[in-house]
């Protein structure tokens, strides 16, 4: 069944790309690869303010409602999943969904403190810098929890969620499944 | 989908491969370089304004404003105090 619908899909490998291509580009000192990286900042921010706006009016999957479960919910997964006996989600599981949001949050504050960082109000602050550098392991260290995540539930669940993220399509829910 | 991804990740590596030279002072022994609060006191005397002083490969790294105004990320010599420009950054015409 289509879990995913063309916007979330194209959104996720727009900001995948613009992380990468940003990642690259910051650590290619000095000065040489300031559009790159700029570019590559916007269309993070971008993405991620598109993103947002989809999570109140997108498809079913795509919306906040239907995937940010309450504290006791994620407790109980987390719990579950120690336990190897987690129920299966068909969108986000209560994990993934907070990791998502963690996502979002840490690129768009990564986005808008380099973007602040070339303002004449704040521009060649050292804390500012140090700040944007600091956000930016930040992202990498929830990037590697967010593709950690992927490889467990892919693996727990036998199911490709690589390639859903792809097609959108994930394995219609079955007895014992969560929506 | 999977061939946009491919066609970026192109284009990242085929960017990375056109990075212009960077910038570097020579090496010198602590004792020949003088402190970087001589550096920013210098150059606010000629109307700059500093925010950040670092090294750089060998060099000292200036952020702030130029004797212009102009937002300026400059290095200089540590012995000298003499600008020195990445390769792909053209050093202005002596005045």
């Amino acid at each position: 069944m289509r879990v995913w619908d063309a916007l979330v899909r194209l959104l996720h490998w727009t900001l995948a790309a613009a992380v990468i291509a940003a990642w690259v580009s910051g650590h290619w000192q000095p000065s040489d690869f300031d559009a790159v990286h700029h570019t590559a900042g916007y269309v993070a921010l971008a993405a991620v303010a598109l993103r947002l706006i989809w999570g109140f009016v997108g498809g079913r999957h795509a919306r906040f409602s239907q995937f940010v479960r309450g504290p006791r919910e994620v407790l109980a997964y987390a719990r579950a999943l120690r336990g190897g006996h987690e129920k299966r989600y068909v969108g986000h599981n209560p994990l993934g969904g907070w990791m998502a949001l963690l996502l979002w949050a840490s690129a768009a504050a990564l986005s808008i403190t380099g973007w602040l960082y070339t303002t004449e109000w704040l521009w060649g602050y050292a804390w500012l810098e140090e700040l944007h550098a600091a956000l930016g392991w930040a992202v990498a260290a929830l990037v590697g929890g967010h593709l950690g995540g992927v490889v467990v539930t892919s693996w727990r669940h036998r199911e490709n969620l690589v390639g859903a993220m792809f097609s959108g399509r994930k394995r219609a829910p079955e007895a014992g499944d969560v929506d | 989908m999977k061939r946009l991804l491919a066609t970026l990740a192109l284009a990242v590596t085929a960017s990375a491969a056109f990075a212009h030279g960077n910038v570097s002072c020579p090496a010198m022994p602590k004792e020949e370089k003088k402190g970087q609060m001589e550096l920013q006191k210098k150059l606010e005397g000629e109307g700059w304004k500093i925010r950040q002083v670092k090294n750089y490969n060998g060099c000292y790294e200036v952020y702030g404003f130029d004797d212009k105004g102009a937002k300026a990320e400059a290095f200089f010599n540590p012995k000298t105090f003499e600008r020195v420009y990445p390769e792909d950054e053209k050093a202005p015409e002596k005045k």
